[in-house]
């Protein structure tokens, strides 16, 4: 990015093009767009921008449960989101790898049991193993009571190691759940949030049995 | 000016960026290491992500470029389906590739190294014995790196080891002799004899005799722990993987 060492370019711009720069899916190019956008806004327009920001932090936690984001209820001691608290197939686990596929799959109105968000897949290579993910929770809520549990993690080497690794510790429980995974309607390498309703609802119908054991 | 080339590699890693773009690193046989963009490959429509997935072995066609190299074409020779659905394979896979990547420099061909890993992937793949394999594969890359260690003679004086003295020092990348492991003060891992019939097959490059054997436990301790050390002491590096497949030996 040398554009961004250029002397002509004040330093406060400066800033806030790194700080874009540093959001997923934000290239150098879309960080200066950004940027150059907040300089026209208003200082109030700009308040309201922060203020959100901020809010989101203060605000927002994981669900103790399922580990996806939710906001702070005051008058509530309890972490729950409404997913879990909801009126729901509490017998299935879907597991994804991040609070995205929770929406994606919740916008397609396919699914009425219960979520576990991993936050990432296990990635040797990056340095992301079992312990940087919510495994320990997720194994903790396995009890005689569930019925199914779906891998729905990325059709990556990741997700797919991810997944593995997961039943290996289930098999060690003594616990008997039906294991399946999504179809791979989903092609491999792509995001499960960028799956549209058909692929995805496809791939839920069409889930299969699970086992890598040998 | 564009400028494109062609490119026989292992995708060793990969990152997402901007919008639904990802960015690649290929461990390739006529470049070295090469980092390289394919745009808009997280989309479901991608006709790229499903060969550029880790560890796949592929053949790319690629641009040029100021930072950034784009795939413009890429297939996948083989896709090390059986590597992948079993996870202690794809930790040792992992590690292998980590290693070499550590190793491999920025525009400069490395047909050995790439050989290496692509011919010790194979055989993880295909062989029903791969006990010694991560450790042959140290061994070798360490060579092609230029810390090829010393199991015949002495590191320091080049005189033959006698049949009693069975000491390694990571730092020299080698067994000592009596003597100079005397004057030695920097660490020293005590060798078995079997250990040391096992290393110094390695110098003598009977790697096949090698992968056939099955060593107890305690063998494959030691030479877990001078393949560790030896590999922080002269490459200098510490990998991620090594957590994993860790992790994984001990499940
Ligand atoms: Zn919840
Ligand atoms: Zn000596």
């Amino acid at each position: 990015m040398e554009s961004i060492n250029n002397k002509i370019i004040p330093k406060p711009i400066k800033n806030l093009i790194l700080a874009f720069s540093g959001l997923p899916g934000i290239g150098p190019k879309t960080a200066q767009r950004l940027t150059y956008f907040v300089t026209q806004k208003s200082s109030e327009e700009i308040e309201t921008l922060s203020q959100a920001l901020v809010s989101v932090k203060d605000h927002i936690v994981l669900c103790e449960m399922c580990f996806y984001i939710m906001e702070i209820n005051p008058d509530k001691d309890s972490r729950i989101c409404l997913i879990c608290e909801g009126n729901r197939n509490k017998n299935q686990i879907c597991i994804v790898e991040s609070p995205l596929d929770v929406i994606v799959i919740e916008n397609s109105g396919i699914y009425d049991g219960l979520y576990h968000i991993l936050h990432g897949a296990i990635s040797p290579m990056n340095g992301l193993g079992p312990n940087n993910l919510k495994i320990d929770a997720l194994i903790k809520r396995i009890d005689n009571n569930i019925e199914e549990i779906i891998f729905a993690t990325n059709p990556t080497l990741e997700g797919e190691a991810t997944a593995m690794y997961i039943q290996e510790l289930i098999s060690e429980l003594n616990v008997n759940p039906t294991i399946t995974m999504l179809a791979r309607g989903l092609p491999t390498g792509a995001d499960l949030e960028y799956s549209d309703f058909s692929t995805l609802s496809n791939a839920f119908e069409n889930r299969s049995s699970f086992n890598y054991s040998e | 000016m564009t400028k494109n080339y062609f490119a026989t590699g292992i995708i060793s890693k990969s990152s997402n960026f901007g919008e639904a773009d990802s960015i690649f690193h290929l461990i390739t046989k006529e470049y070295g290491l090469v980092k390289a963009v394919a745009k808009s490959v997280r989309k479901p429509k991608s006709k790229l992500k499903g060969h550029l997935q880790t560890l796949n072995h592929v053949n790319a066609y690629l641009r040029k470029g100021k930072n950034l190299d784009l795939i413009i074409q890429v297939e996948s020779v083989t896709t090390f389906k059986s590597i992948k659905k079993n996870l202690n394979f794809i930790a040792q896979a992992c590690y292998m590739t980590e290693l070499t990547e550590s190793v491999i420099s920025e525009d400069q061909s490395s047909p050995e190294l790439f050989n290496l890993l692509v011919s010790s992937l194979k055989f993880l793949e295909t062989s029903k014995n791969r006990i010694l394999l991560i450790h042959c594969f140290e061994f070798q890359l360490l060579a092609l790196s230029g810390f090829k260690l010393m199991f015949l003679e002495c590191v320091n004086c080049q005189k033959e080891i006698s049949k009693n003295s069975h000491v390694f020092s990571p730092v020299q990348g080698g067994v000592l002799c009596p003597n100079c492991k005397k004057s030695e003060n920097t660490k020293l891992i005590n060798l078995s004899f079997t250990t040391l019939k096992i290393l110094r097959n390695m110098s003598r490059e009977n790697f096949s005799l090698l992968l056939e054997i099955s060593p107890p436990k305690n063998i494959i301790n030691e030479l877990s722990r001078i393949f560790n050390e030896s590999i922080k002491e002269l490459l200098g590096i510490k990998l991620n993987s090594q957590n994993f497949y860790q992790t994984i030996m001990k499940h």
